[in-house]
């Protein structure tokens, strides 16, 4: 009974017992915060090195691309053992370009990585749609089909019933109002909070739009037909301080791409006029959160990007053999369904292809685009980059235990302090008869009770501060400009990751319960050896 | 026959103090009778002390024996001789000892939160801590019971101190200088209370080198150089 009783009445009448109690809570808090805050950071990293892949990735890493794609995705979606696994495959392609913003004051050309998807299958199969800007706000909005520009105008009908709210004086073309009506029925209060509606513009609606052609004031679709283009939004757009994007130009702009297509054989194809070049209307932009892919890519529609490329089917010239050469994808997407595991997957839909291919193998000149496909998951396809943030956790986790055992030390160092301390009590209590495992038990508990209070408000400290980081931030902000760490002018993220995993927490909470006894243990057996003569002549 | 409770023979101890050892105890023997009250007397240095703490269990020794109602002290365990030390002996020393995070009555009580474990410790709690205080009280400390040592005198702590090693109603009471450290008066008042124990049967085994304290006990022994000198009775 008297090593609890002892116990207690130390850690409340000693005042050192405090420091060690806030070293263990200080260690505590730091640790959970940062296994946090890096851990939330690392896992949106990861989250988005995704940018566009679905599970599954099917390609021959050549930009001359792959024929009989659409047998094999309609094989795979019949096949009696894969069908139940596969929610949806797409094909895609990936090539290079150039797109010019032809500005008459500020022209721009910038090189671009040209995607061509379709549109509905790829919302099937990867987040693409969710980083759509426009499609967002304005939902069935944002097409790859030939299309005017859409422009602001007058509301007429509202304003010949005199019924005069100045925010209605402007509106959309009708499509553009009803989807905006439908995100507004949607959204919650903070959604439309944040959305970025421009003060400054006449119409209160996310994004930019351009005033109709002179002489008309009814808002509608003008100007000639051109094909939809999503752009990466860093490619159009600059982002802010606050983490919001201005937007450089308006929607429905139109932007020229010039392309570089390839033979089978991987020729450059020069037809006569030089590089195929295509006008396209600015529709929407998207953001996967990689800069790389966010600064660089221009996404079309899939089967005009492929007759632009003459990757649709080729007819071979007499001197080339005769024949035709059939149409070629880049990649193949794949979305499998819940449950199905991809390692598993990925293997059958390898085994399938390679009976497949070789069935056609004669029917083409180059069977290495076939051989060469592999079927990747979408974490080996990202492998190398995903390998950096595996290292990086490694080495923010080493360098936190090299922090905690800081913390060890600490609190060893205050118990031997306080054994040191104490050397004439233990005398005592061993002169009535405590035994020496006893003494040592009073100071492990005692670490113990450090532990146990220490973590606990260390990780209540903790969660809190990492909930409230954003507004710490901010309210620092205010204090002074510079004690902003978090700037989303730099990082791909709007806000610093603020979640606190309960598993961390009550891992970290052991941890410094374990960690304070291990500080405590070897003065404890010190404590076991006082002999209780000599330390009965302390004095 | 006489009624022997602690006899000690052929005690010897040595410390090793630098590179010189230090021969403490060099065949000490004795024997107390149940109900005595002894002093052992001498200088600064002859080995008294460490004699006491040898016939109390609390030390080790180099040769000799040590028995206690004719049971080998020694020849025990640690842990035997650590519930000695709690239900046998009781210690009272010159500087008071009392552990200054705990007041009078939580003193006093350690000795019985030793006997009891946690489990047992709630079940006998508040008996426990009604006869300390009763105990308390005779000592004349029953408005004291909830004051911390450093706010007690010199003879209100020692008192405290005898009160703890009554606790657990030991055998043997054993006492290192218990006046040392007090005036003359107080110091009377602590002799006083040994003297009115032992009235009641209590067996004390105490250390002096005031003679005029030793007068109050039956026998003195005097201890020169390591040896016993001489025995009145």
């Amino acid at each position: 009974m008297y090593k609890f009783f002892l116990c207690l009445r130390y850690l409340r009448r000693r005042r050192i017992a405090f420091f060690a109690v806030a070293a263990v809570c200080l260690c505590t808090a730091m640790v959970l915060i940062v296994v946090s805050v890096m851990g939330g950071f690392l896992q949106m990293v990861k989250d988005r090195s995704r940018g566009m892949l679905g599970d599954l990735v099917m390609e021959n890493r050549s930009l001359q691309g792959f024929p009989f794609y659409q047998e094999f995705i309609d094989e795979l979606k019949t096949s009696p053992d894969l069908k139940d696994r596969i929610f949806e495959a797409t094909p895609v392609i990936i090539t290079y370009g150039v797109i010019r913003f032809p500005s008459p004051s500020d022209p721009i050309t910038k090189p671009a990585q040209v995607v061509g998807l379709r549109l509905n299958e790829t919302y099937r199969v990867n987040e693409f749609k969710n980083g759509l800007f426009y499609e967002q706000y304005y939902p069935g909005s944002t097409t790859l089909v030939e299309q005017k520009e859409p422009c602001f105008g007058f509301n007429t009908q509202q304003l010949y019933s005199g019924s005069a709210d100045p925010v209605e004086r402007y509106v959309l073309p009708t499509e553009l109002e009803e989807g905006y009506r439908k995100w507004l029925s949607d959204a919650s209060e903070q959604d439309k909070v944040d959305a970025p509606i421009d003060a400054t513009l006449p119409y209160k609606r996310p994004g930019y739009y351009r005033r109709p052609p002179e002489g008309i004031v009814e808002p509608g679709w003008y100007g000639p037909e051109l094909p939809g283009a999503i752009l990466g939004t860093d490619l159009c757009a600059d982002r802010q301080r606050t983490g919001d994007y201005e937007r450089y130009y308006y929607r429905g702009y139109p932007v020229t791409l010039t392309l570089v297509p390839f033979t089978d054989t991987g020729k450059i194809l020069s037809s006569g006029t030089g590089m195929p070049s295509k006008n396209f209307r600015y529709v929407d932009d998207c953001r996967t959160g990689v800069y790389d892919i966010d600064s660089m890519s221009v996404y079309v529609d899939f089967t005009l990007l492929q007759n632009v490329l003459e990757m649709d089917e080729q007819q071979l010239s007499e001197e080339a053999g005769g024949g035709t050469i059939p149409p070629r994808a880049t990649q193949v997407q794949i979305k499998l369904n819940p449950g199905s595991d991809p390692l598993e997957t990925r293997d059958l839909i390898q085994a399938k292809w390679d009976v497949f291919f070789n069935n056609r193998i004669d029917q083409i000149r180059t069977p290495g685009l076939l051989r060469r496909v592999l079927i990747m998951t979408w974490e080996e396809k990202q492998a190398k980059f995903l390998a950096a943030v595996e290292k990086e956790k490694y080495l923010v986790t080493t360098l936190f235990g090299v922090v905690s055992v800081v913390a060890v030390l600490l609190v060893g160092c205050i118990f031997y302090m306080i054994v040191q301390q104490k050397t004439r009590d233990i005398g005592i209590i061993r002169s009535v008869g405590a035994t020496a495992l006893g003494v040592a038990q009073i100071f492990l508990a005692y670490g113990a009770a450090v532990g146990v209070v220490g973590g606990a408000l260390g990780t209540v400290i903790g969660i809190l501060f990492v909930r409230y980081i954003n507004e710490i931030q901010e309210l620092l902000g205010r204090i002074h400009p510079d004690a902003i760490i978090w700037n989303p002018e730099v990082y791909a993220f709007d806000k610093i990751p603020n979640e606190v995993n309960p598993s961390d927490a009550v891992v970290i909470y052991v941890v410094a319960i374990v960690a304070s006894m291990i500080g405590a243990l070897i003065a404890s057996v010190r404590a076991a050896r006082v002999w209780p003569v000599e330390a009965l002549r302390y004095e | 026959m006489s009624d022997v409770i602690l006899q000690a023979s052929g005690l010897h101890k040595s410390y090793q103090l630098g590179p010189v050892l230090l021969r403490v105890l060099r065949g000490v023997s004795m024997s107390v009778e149940r109900g005595e009250f002894v002093a052992i007397m001498g200088a600064s240095g002859s080995g008294k002390s460490t004699l006491l703490h040898l016939l109390g269990a609390l030390d080790t020794l180099d040769r000799g024996t040590v028995l206690f109602e004719n049971r080998d002290v020694f020849a025990g365990s640690g842990a035997e001789r650590d519930r000695l030390r709690n239900a046998t002996f009781g210690f009272v020393f010159q500087f008071y000892h009392l552990l200054p995070e705990l007041n009078v009555l939580e003193n006093v009580l350690i000795p019985c939160m030793v006997a009891h474990s946690i489990f047992t410790w709630p079940g006998r709690k508040s008996e426990r801590r009604r006869q300390v205080a009763e105990l308390l009280g005779r000592l004349g400390l029953a408005d004291r019971l909830r004051h911390r040592p450093n706010e007690l005198s010199g003879g209100e702590r020692q008192r405290v101190a005898i009160a703890r090693a009554l606790a657990n109603q030991p055998r043997v009471l054993l006492a290192d200088e218990p006046t040392g450290n007090l005036d003359a008066a107080t110091g009377g008042e602590i002799m006083e209370i040994l003297a009115g124990l032992n009235r009641e049967g209590q067996t004390i085994v105490m250390v002096t080198h005031d003679s005029q304290v030793a007068s109050s006990a039956h026998r003195i022994v005097s201890l020169v150089d390591g040896k016993i000198k001489n025995a009145k009775a």
